[in-house]
Formats: structure tokens, C-alpha cells, sequence
């Protein structure tokens, strides 16, 4: 779990390249009201991001503000997601 | 067009809900919630109250309120709500959290408003049953823009024709109800049809799709930017709702995009002035005239342009009434709406817009809209957050130079020299901008809008 947290995290920082510290990012805080405060294009390329990265594909009605309100939350999602995965 | 009548009774007799995914409100319920309010608190029918609405159901029911009961409100987002027109007497503004709430005690927060006390009271004001509205326009001087009640109720029974709203069905609302395109084609034909309202502010992708999942809707309201995103994305969603959007069109590739994911994408052209005006035809057999931005009026409105520049002119029959001045007092309009956008192809019963007239540049000898520039580098570039385009004086031989800004987006973007590549290779030649400039960011007016003068000055000094 805490890799795919890493991991989440190193796509926020390095590849959406926003102006902020890994260290900033806790666990448990929102990732875009109130929050982090990425904006509409930034959490789009963050989808795209995950998908590629961890070679997933959200279904249209898996994306909703609960799955990205925390990296926590996010992690739980896609650890499995991908574990489901490999069982197929 | 028809008078509305009855439209509360019928309202409050049905099953329906108003709600956000947090709070919900039932029409059921309304009858308690305003004798609440009729018991509680003292509102002036002669005088004016600003509103600090936001896209909640609480906010919903404080304009069915006022329009249901012939109050005088200014219609203000929360966002701009500590700048109110001295025509306001008092602010009514929201409680914040609502967890546990009863119909009968649901309070509201009223104070005076300092800047009304130094002014005469609104002379025109008392004269008045209606709401305003306010446009900033391009330029960012607000005008205050009155209508009566029953306007905005007969205004919103042509959308409900239009589109066939009916009981029992659902629309999503992902645009601000404080503005006309939510206020009028949104919240008030769903409440004439008792229809289900599901809100959502702030729109992103993630509240886009999550609405849809959740609500199931017949009908959504989508502004440009989110049809953009929402393409970017690359997700088909299985939908039976019709999208109607409004604003700048979209180019016709996007519109393509966006109903090839999604579903049927209505664009519906109107103003904060006259309402909903017309819309881009419905149906598969149509597609090609919808994409090309073909609009149909509206019951009982009549469209013309203007011989010389071929401005659009809209003789609406429930339009607005007046525009209003700071303290209130009324400012003369004509029968005939000047819309200030520019018209094309304009048959007996369609045409197209080109753009805004102060948006227009002969170049060449062809009058280009800078608005169809802008939609259509945006729809060649989607992954671009911000872009406008203007014109500045070139030398006398090649005459007006078109310039188009992007801002940077925290995602990276295309570079100057690639936006200047691909639209020379995508667009027509009148349409491919001279210049192209990267700025950290383009400033914008109180109302979100591109702030286009500031820009224009500062674009050297901006681009570095």
C-alpha cells in the first residue's frame, strides 16, 4: 500500500508538475476543494496518469469525488484494482 | 409565448427533490419552509434584496421564494457577495452547514446592507416585482439587469416546450444558478415542470461523471470548458441525457468529440438579458447543421441583422425590462435588442453567430470573428486552460495583427512555435493568428471573464 502511495504521489509531484513537495502531500488531505487544490485539467491528467502508470482503467462509474478525495482512498482503489487485475 | 399560472400548486404536489449528493430538499416540503419564512423574517416588496446564492438546494429554494412570493432580489454569486448595488436594503446570505434542519425553522441570515443607508432609496425599485440580474460583460462595469417575475416564468415555459421537460424527470445542473443560462434554462423550467434538480458546484470531471452515475439524468447543463475536459478524458459515457450547452459554441471537431462520447450536446444561445433565445436543432438527422452552429428561435422571438454590420437584433416578447443604475433608477432600452454579436446565414427560421462585434477584425478584406479564432485554437489544443485572442495594430500594409495568449497550465501545454505550426496547417489562412504568446497567467475580471483590455496593454511586458 504504501508504494502505490509513493507512487501517486511522484505522479502529483513529478508528472503533473505542480509547485509542490511530496512532503506536502498528506495522506488524508482532499486532493482538489479545500484541499491540494488541483485544478479541472490537473486532475484530469492525474486520471491519465494513473491509468497509464498503473496500467488500469477507471470505469466511467468508478470515478467519483469519495475515490479522489485522499491519496488514502486512492491507494486502497487501486492496490485493488490492480490485484483484481492480475487475478484475471 | 403562454402566461404560467398555477405552477406552485402543481409544484408542491409532486414527489420531486432538489438536491447535491449532501443536502436535499422536497417541493413536498416548500410550503412549510415559506410559512417559516413568512413568520420569521419582514422582507420589503417595495425595496431589494441581495442574495449570496451559491449551486445548492438551500439557494434553489430562496429564488423559488422570491419569485413564488413577488420579492424584489439582486441575484449575487457567494463568491462576489461583499460587493451589493446601493439599491440593496438588506443581504440575505446562507447558513453554512445544515445537517440537521426541520421545513418549519429553516433560518436564513439578514443584515442591512452599509452602502444602501448613504443613497436615496431606488426610485424605479419600488415600482418593481422582479429580480436582477448583473452583466459585466466585457468590460467589467457591472449593469444591473431587471426583470419582472412573470417574465422570467414565461421566459422559462418556452425552455420547458422547447426541450419537453416534464414531472418526474431529472436535470443536472453543473453551471452557476446565479447566472441566467442556470437561473433560466435550469432551475426555473424544471420547477414549471416539477422536474428533479441535481446540483453540483464548482464543476470538475470527477463531479461530472459522479453526478451522472448518480442521478441518472435526462437533461445536464454543461458550460464550453467542461465539454473540453470532458473530451480530454477520453470516457464514453453510457447516457440517455441531452447535454445543452451555452456561451461560446463549440468547434465543430469538439461537438463531434464530445457527442461521440457522451451523447446529443444542444447549443443554446441566449443572453442575461432576454433568456434562452434559440437553440442548435435536435436529432441524428441534424447533426451536421447542430456542429455548424445552426440555431432555431425560440417560440415568439424573432431574430434580424442589422443591415450595416450584420448584428444580431432579437425582439423577445419576455425579455428584460430595463437596465438599472447604481441607486436603482430605470435606463431606457429599445424594443429591439442590439445583442453586440454578429450574425451569419439568417433564413426564416435559423442563423448562426460569428462572434462578439467588438470582437470582429476586417482582415484582408474578410470580417473575422476573433471569437471563432479563439474556439477554434481551443478546440485544436484542448488541453490548453486558458486562451484568448485580440487584435493590435499592425503597420499599413498588412493592417489589424492577431494575436493569441495561452496561459501556462500546471500540466505543461503545447509550446509557442507548435501552436503557430499546427493551426497554420489546421485553419484557414484569415483565421491563423500572427503571433502567438506563453504568459504565466491571463488576468481576469470580477466575473471570471478574460480581462481582454488589460491583456492587450500589458501583453509585451506579460510574454517577457
Amino acid at each position: 500500500m504504501e508504494e502505490t502511495k509513493k507512487k501517486i504521489k511522484d505522479i502529483i509531484v513529478k508528472d503533473l508538475e505542480l509547485s509542490i513537495r511530496e512532503s506536502d502531500i498528506n495522506d488524508e488531505v482532499s486532493l482538489y476543494d479545500g484541499g491540494i487544490g488541483l485544478d479541472s485539467i490537473a486532475i484530469i491528467n492525474l486520471i491519465v496518469e494513473l491509468e497509464n502508470q498503473f496500467g488500469i482503467s477507471f470505469d466511467e462509474a468508478e470515478i467519483n469525488a469519495k475515490l479522489f478525495s485522499n491519496i488514502n482512498t486512492l491507494a486502497e482503489f487501486i492496490q485493488t484494482k490492480t490485484n483484481s487485475d492480475v487475478l484475471k | 409565448m403562454k402566461p404560467v399560472k398555477d405552477w406552485f400548486a402543481r409544484l408542491v404536489k409532486s414527489d420531486g427533490i432538489i438536491g447535491n449528493g449532501h443536502f436535499m430538499v422536497r417541493y413536498e416540503d416548500l410550503p412549510a419552509i415559506f410559512r417559516y419564512w413568512d413568520n420569521t423574517y419582514v422582507f420589503n416588496t417595495k425595496r431589494c434584496i441581495g442574495l449570496s446564492l451559491g449551486n445548492d438546494p438551500l439557494s434553489v429554494v430562496v429564488l423559488i421564494y422570491f419569485i413564488y412570493k413577488k420579492i424584489n432580489g439582486y441575484i449575487s454569486s457567494e463568491i462576489l457577495a461583499d460587493k451589493f448595488p446601493a439599491f440593496c436594503d438588506q443581504i440575505l446570505t446562507l447558513p453554512d452547514h445544515l445537517k440537521e434542519w426541520r421545513p418549519d425553522q429553516l433560518q436564513l441570515q439578514l443584515h442591512d446592507n452599509p452602502g444602501w443607508k448613504t443613497l436615496k432609496p431606488g426610485r424605479a425599485i419600488k415600482e418593481f416585482s422582479g429580480m436582477i440580474l448583473s452583466s459585466s460583460g466585457t468590460t467589467g462595469k457591472a449593469k444591473y439587469i431587471y426583470f419582472k417575475h412573470e417574465d422570467l416564468l414565461r421566459n422559462a415555459l418556452n425552455v420547458v416546450d422547447r426541450f419537453g421537460f416534464s414531472r418526474g424527470q431529472r436535470l443536472f445542473i453543473t453551471v452557476p444558478v446565479t447566472h441566467m443560462f442556470g437561473l433560466g434554462v435550469g432551475v426555473l423550467p424544471a420547477v414549471l415542470a416539477s422536474a428533479n434538480i441535481f446540483l453540483t458546484g464548482k464543476a470538475n470531471i470527477i463531479k461530472f461523471l459522479e453526478g451522472h452515475s448518480v442521478f441518472t439524468p435526462h437533461f445536464t447543463l454543461v458550460s464550453p470548458a467542461l465539454c473540453r475536459m470532458a473530451i480530454t478524458l477520453k470516457k464514453k459515457v453510457h447516457s440517455r441525457s441531452l447535454y445543452i450547452s451555452a456561451g461560446e459554441r463549440l468547434d465543430t471537431r469538439s461537438y463531434e468529440a464530445f457527442e461521440d462520447q457522451f451523447g446529443e450536446l444542444v447549443n443554446l444561445y441566449g443572453s442575461s438579458e432576454l433568456g434562452a433565445i434559440a437553440t442548435s436543432p435536435e436529432g441524428d438527422n441534424n447533426k451536421k447543421e447542430r456542429w455548424e452552429g445552426a440555431l432555431t428561435p425560440l417560440q415568439g422571438i424573432d431574430i434580424q441583422l442589422d443591415k450595416r454590420y450584420g448584428e444580431i437584433l432579437c425582439h423577445h416578447p419576455a425579455s428584460f425590462t430595463a437596465y438599472l443604475d447604481e441607486e436603482g433608477c430605470r435606463m431606457e432600452r429599445s424594443e429591439w435588442h442590439l445583442t453586440k454579436d454578429v450574425g451569419k446565414d439568417c433564413e426564416a427560421n435559423a442563423f448562426k453567430v460569428s462572434g462578439r462585434i467588438d470582437h470582429c477584425v476586417n482582415r484582408s478584406g474578410f470580417l473575422i470573428s476573433l471569437d471563432e479564432i479563439e474556439s477554434k485554437l481551443k478546440g485544436l489544443f484542448p488541453e490548453i486552460s486558458g486562451l484568448i485572442v485580440f487584435e493590435r495594430p499592425g503597420d499599413q500594409n498588412s493592417g489589424a495583427e492577431i494575436i493569441a495568449v495561452y496561459e501556462k497550465s500546471d500540466a505543461g501545454g503545447p509550446s509557442e512555435e507548435e501552436i503557430k505550426l499546427r493551426s497554420g496547417k489546421n485553419l484557414n489562412k484569415h483565421l491563423v493568428p500572427d503571433a502567438v504568446y506563453l504568459v504565466p497567467e491571463i488576468k481576469k475580471l470580477s466575473s471570471g471573464k478574460p480581462d481582454r483590455n488589460y491583456m492587450k496593454q500589458h501583453i509585451t511586458e506579460l510574454a517577457g
